[in-house]
């Protein structure tokens, strides 16, 4: 286990600027150029401008970007060009971390970090994007053991849902109308997938995977966002910078020949969060704001517990409705990451807000989960 | 707990030809973990992150970390990080792997270089969708296309022949002959070696197409002076560079300028202001076998268009003063991200004086790199050195 250091001096860590960039049907913008107005659009929030960039983190997957070693086509895009880069292929909150440590490693004073999900699929509607993220989820499964029998993101989703609900963890009527309460938290932000519903449309929506209908899975959807950290002095001298970054965790959950990830799949994140705690010297109370990834309903209750923040209101919890509103597949953990810095943003000095990111390539299997804890300044 | 980051534990399997692999990525990859584990004089369970490269199009699977990490048989919840970046994944995973000790975010990171190539049928057809889709990917442009525009250049541009870039891959097997993970040696038959390819690379020039794993224990030094029965090898240098995606972005094919100026980078982290004196060893990614001169040049060993002189002068084989890919280098064996990172294995072996290769005598400090993308758009360079007697 490592020992943690208390933070020091060198780990003083900055978001100094973000960016996201909604994909739309019409965005009309090729794979690099999306990525290049997202940096762009980060650096000028940060009030940095490109050559003081010194490491560029990329997260992104070859089969959505319908190409190989795609990070070739998007890295110059991402101020990449002569510089240390990167790609991992993961969440965007486990390329945060990853930028994070260059930083605190002296590898650098300033990185850009960018997620990208603009499946090469021409449309960027729920179904579209998720029938891409379903088939790529399953060569995602080992192909002797899993693909066989039709193991996918979402078919684990739906089988830890069905065990929730027989063991009387959960109930339908509550997975209802916490899927509706998101959806319509989420419906009056400008980065919404899904419009405002009611709790009839979403007991009626048609079965995604039993016991899981449509509008109870993430909303899936195309986007890429940037985000600047920036350490020490080159961070508090940024114009405006939104959050300091006070602790860091991340875990891996049990892959799917193991039985505790149904048995225990928000383990992962309970060690991903005590770790950040730990490095932030911060207590969960102390938490005043949360945004986190629970991937399904039937996951809220038990995430949030692993994450030791149950005493926050549910209007303190995923203020723009979560990824019930908006799940844009690897780049999601970037975008609750920006969320979190805006929110962050707002509050008065000294105010601390939790993010919780873990990616959905294999559902509850084998996922990253990833914890930050930020202050605001 | 920051720490400076050394590699403990190196473990190679032995490097075939796909079609002769008997065993599968999963069981080549545990068998590298348990050789590099065992290196180390660490467990497991001491394991608090393991690092896993691929070349995402070239795979069975998609992020196949995921699928390659349960058979290690590590303790659950151990981190993974999946690193993709085409031919300098394998070189990443030992320069992320000291970031993220020198951070104090990992104690023992364990990384895995998997083969890559035992899927693919035609490997360069694969190859070519990597590259920019308006011009080389119509043209059915392959690495190997894209590999014989710098020597070509190289040989208009200085007057070199056919014969000088043809010796380097002479030189490069006559090494591998005493690396016992070598795929090629020079029992490569001299008409085989001469069938032309794409001009003006010969088949002795480039790499086969080889399957093997190789895994590294990176440690806190700290930590690794108490448990590693080892010399410590300290990562004093490491960086990467990304070029421009489209191959006119290189401007002059003669030269990895690029490079240069990734060498002047890492050289200054490092401390190296001279590096000819203060190198002592050199593992070039060299697939194609002209690459090594202008390698060379690129990280400032030698001046522009000098290198065959230290060739033919002998600097660059066993016993001169600069040796260069005494493995063989990928020439010899290229099994993908295994192949990329087999350079950090081998300059690490040789400093620790346990080479399974022929060992540069009192080597102290080395250079390790690796080069991948369309038209060798990315470079990573480790800089390696002995801090324990």
């Amino acid at each position: 286990m490592p020992h943690y250091s208390s933070p020091s001096v060198q780990d003083e860590l900055y978001i100094a600027g973000s960016s996201w960039l909604k994909l739309e049907d019409d965005s009309g913008l090729q794979l690099d150029e999306a990525v290049f107005e997202a940096c762009s659009a980060a650096l000028r929030n940060a009030g940095i401008k490109r050559h003081q960039v010194a490491l560029s983190i990329t997260s992104s997957l070859d089969l959505y970007d319908a190409r190989s070693i795609s990070n070739a086509l998007t890295a110059p895009a991402a101020a990449g060009y002569l510089n240390d880069e990167l790609r991992v292929e993961g969440d965007g909150a486990a390329a945060f971390l990853v930028a994070a440590a260059g930083l605190a490693s002296g590898q650098a004073d300033i990185a850009i970090v960018v997620a990208s999900s603009a499946p090469e699929v021409g449309y960027t509607s729920e179904a579209a994007v998720r029938g891409l993220q379903e088939h790529v989820s399953s060569y995602t499964f080992d192909a002797h053991t899993s693909r066989p029998v039709g193991l996918t993101a979402n078919t684990v989703l739906g089988l830890h849902a069905a065990n929730r609900l027989d063991v009387g963890r959960v109930s339908w009527a509550k997975m209802v109308e916490s899927t509706a309460a998101d959806i319509n938290r989420g419906a009056a932000s400008g980065r919404a997938q899904r419009a405002a519903t009611t709790i009839d449309a979403v007991a009626s929506a048609p079965v995604a995977m039993a016991p899981l209908n449509e509008l109870m899975l993430p909303a899936s959807s195309a986007g890429i966002g940037a985000i600047v950290i920036a350490a020490g002095v080159a961070g508090r001298r940024c114009p405006d910078p939104l959050a300091r970054v006070t602790g860091w965790g991340s875990a891996v959950s049990p892959s799917p020949g193991r039985t505790s990830w149904l048995t225990n799949p928000a383990g992962a994140a309970g060690k991903a969060a005590r770790d950040a705690y730990r490095r932030s010297g911060r207590r969960a109370e102390e938490i005043g704001y949360a945004e986190m990834t629970d991937l399904t309903p039937a996951m809220t209750d038990e995430l949030a517990e692993a994450l030791q923040i149950r005493h926050l209101a549910a209007s303190e919890r995923n203020r723009t409705g979560g990824v019930r509103s908006n799940h844009p597949g690897i780049a999601n953990g970037l975008l609750r990451i920006i969320e979190g810095a805006e929110l962050a943003r707002e509050r008065t000095a000294g105010h601390n807000a939790l993010v919780h990111a873990a990616d959905n390539l294999m559902g509850l299997t084998s996922s990253t989960s990833s914890v930050l804890i930020l202050e605001s300044l | 707990m920051k720490d400076h980051a050394v590699i403990s534990g190196v473990g190679f399997t032995s490097a075939t030809s796909p079609r002769r692999q008997p065993l599968s990525k999963d069981e080549l990859c545990r068998q590298a973990a348990d050789l590099a584990l065992e290196h180390a004089g660490v467990k497991r369970s001491d394991i608090d992150t393991v690092i896993i490269g691929d070349i995402a199009g070239f795979e069975a699977s998609s992020v196949s970390a995921l699928t390659i990490a349960p058979f290690l048989g590590l303790p659950e919840y151990t981190n993974i990080i999946p690193i993709s970046t085409g031919g300098t994944s394998g070189g990443h995973l030992a320069n992320q792997a000291a970031a993220l000790v020198r951070a104090g975010y990992a104690e023992r990171v364990l990384c895995i270089a998997p083969n890559t190539f035992d899927g693919p049928v035609d490997l360069q057809a694969v190859i070519n969708t990597n590259s920019p889709m308006i011009m080389e990917q119509p043209l059915g442009m392959g690495a190997v296309h894209m590999g014989a525009f710098f020597p070509g250049a190289y040989q208009q541009r200085y007057g070199v022949t056919d014969d000088q870039l043809m010796a380097v891959g002479a030189k490069n097997r006559r090494h591998a002959d005493h690396n016992p993970f070598a795929h090629i040696t020079s029992s490569l038959a001299d008409e085989h070696a001469q069938r032309m390819v794409s001009t003006p690379l010969r088949l002795g020039m480039v790499c086969p197409v080889s399957s093997g794993a190789i895994a590294l224990v990176v440690t806190a030094e700290s930590l690794a002076v108490e448990e590693s029965p080892n010399p410590l090898v300290r990562i004093t240098g490491a960086s990467s560079i990304s070029d421009g995606y489209l191959g006119g972005k290189r401007r002059d094919f003669s030269k990895f300028e690029v490079v240069e100026h990734l060498a002047r980078k890492v050289y200054r982290e490092a401390g190296i202001i001279d590096a000819r004196r203060d190198l002592d060893v050199l593992e070039l990614f060299v697939p194609y076998a002209p690459m090594e001169y202008l390698l060379q040049e690129a990280f400032l060993i030698c001046g522009w268009g000098e290198a065959p002189g230290l060739l033919e002068e002998g600097a660059t084989s066993h016993g001169g003063d600069i040796p260069t890919n005494l493995s063989g280098g990928p020439l010899c064996a290229n099994p993908g991200v295994a192949g990329q990172m087999a350079p950090i294995a081998h300059v690490a072996l040789q400093l620790m004086g346990q080479s399974p290769t022929q060992q540069a005598e009192g080597a102290k400090r080395g250079l390790a790199h690796s080069t991948g993308g369309t038209f060798f758009q990315f470079h990573t360079a480790t800089i390696m050195e002995r801090v324990s007697a």
